[in-house]
């Protein structure tokens, strides 16, 4: 058991990466990108038992991840904060860095989208084809196609409202 | 900025710097996700369902009469009844729960209907108990010395419209406290996960 746990742990300190990715598109406070960090590993450890060695872990990892994260809510207490004013610690430190700056005005871009939208453009960043975009969603691969379509225009919209050319 | 931008932004990101995993699992543990929190309102209401058991269990002995004290024990067994009944189903309802592997729209219905039908088994037995505490009060004070004297041989109409009257109040208060409770505890994420559900609904 412990073996498993911990072979279960480096996986999880190999992929924390992408599930804070994850995390940063569903959430907008780094408390609540953190509570839905540790429900997501609280999540994968119980489904641990139905991951099959010969399939990729990231494959059976972004199932589980997501449909946490599509799930998850907000601890009520937070739920009335916003995040329209920049963390001070991103204000000063990323302005320095432009690239960094639009990917702080991607995610909270993101953060604006509907939950299934968040999921379809993290495939589609994820570099997965409709098909598998729609057998990971349940939905058809045509169902798919205009979803995607119409995450990336609403995407668009919402960075051109944050004052970017787009 | 344009879409191949967001593509190059998200291959560059390493997700964060800061982010640290725990050394071990026990130092994890679930909270926000819908059924977790359904699980732990059940926790709490078992624990407290058990004490009322318990605590109602010593009740019939401080009836004021051996008959109602007989009626008590008749209607506290089929409240026992039930309540092992719907404890036994909701253990294994309780056990069943949880995140799944399946596709996003499986799992989204998956919850659903989980949710749904926890909130159907609690409904049903909240009213069952609903009947036996009526029961119960009716036999309490049908057997109350002095009632039936008071009462006579004759019913007046008016009497009758106090009776249907004080039944009709209490349970649709009942029913009233019933609903608003269920949809205090549980409702909301059914509601929530409703609205989920549907985003993935064919679009034309």
């Amino acid at each position: 058991m412990k073996n498993r746990e911990q072979e279960f742990l480096a996986h999880i300190a190999t992929n924390k990466g992408i599930i804070h990715k994850i995390c940063k598109m569903y959430m907008d406070t780094a408390d609540d990108q953190q509570d839905l960090f540790q429900e997501i590993v609280y999540q994968l450890w119980k489904s641990y038992g139905s991951f099959q060695e010969q399939s990729r872990f990231s494959t059976w990892m972004y199932r589980v991840a997501l449909n946490t994260a599509i799930v998850f809510f907000k601890k009520e207490r937070r739920q009335l904060q916003t995040s329209d004013v920049m963390p001070e610690h991103l204000a000063e430190e990323e302005r320095s860095s432009e690239k960094e700056l639009q990917l702080y005005h991607f995610y909270k871009a993101v953060q604006q989208l509907e939950r299934v939208e968040k999921a379809i453009m993290f495939y589609h960043l994820e570099n997965y084809s409709h098909r598998e975009i729609a057998d990971n969603l349940g939905i058809s691969e045509g169902n798919a196609r205009v979803k995607l379509n119409r995450a990336k225009t609403k995407l668009k919209e919402l960075i051109k409202q944050q004052g970017y050319e787009f | 900025m344009n879409f191949d931008d967001i593509q190059s932004l998200w291959n560059k990101d390493d997700g964060g710097k800061g982010v640290v995993v725990p050394d071990n699992l026990e130092k994890i543990r679930a909270a926000h996700h819908p059924v977790d929190k359904i699980r732990k309102t059940m926790r709490h209401e078992a624990l407290t369902q058990l004490i009322a058991v318990i605590l109602a269990g010593f009740w019939g002995r401080y009836m004021e009469s051996a008959i109602m004290s007989v009626i008590y024990y008749c209607l506290y067994g089929v409240m026992l009844a039930t309540c092992v009944y719907y404890s036994y189903r909701f253990y294994r309802f309780y056990r069943r729960l949880g995140t799944s592997v399946l596709s996003a729209k499986e799992h989204l219905y998956e919850v659903y209907y989980d949710i749904e039908l926890h909130i159907e088994m609690y409904r049903s037995w909240t009213y069952a108990l609903m009947m036996l505490g009526l029961g119960l009060a009716t036999t309490y004070i049908l057997t109350k010395p002095g009632f039936m004297q008071a009462v006579g041989t004759a019913v007046s109409a008016w009497t009758v419209f106090k009776i249907v009257s004080v039944f009709v109040v209490v349970i649709g208060w009942c029913v009233v406290a019933t609903e608003l409770w269920i949809r205090m505890c549980y409702g909301k994420y059914l509601k929530e996960i409703k609205k989920i559900k549907d985003e993935l609904k064919d679009v034309q």
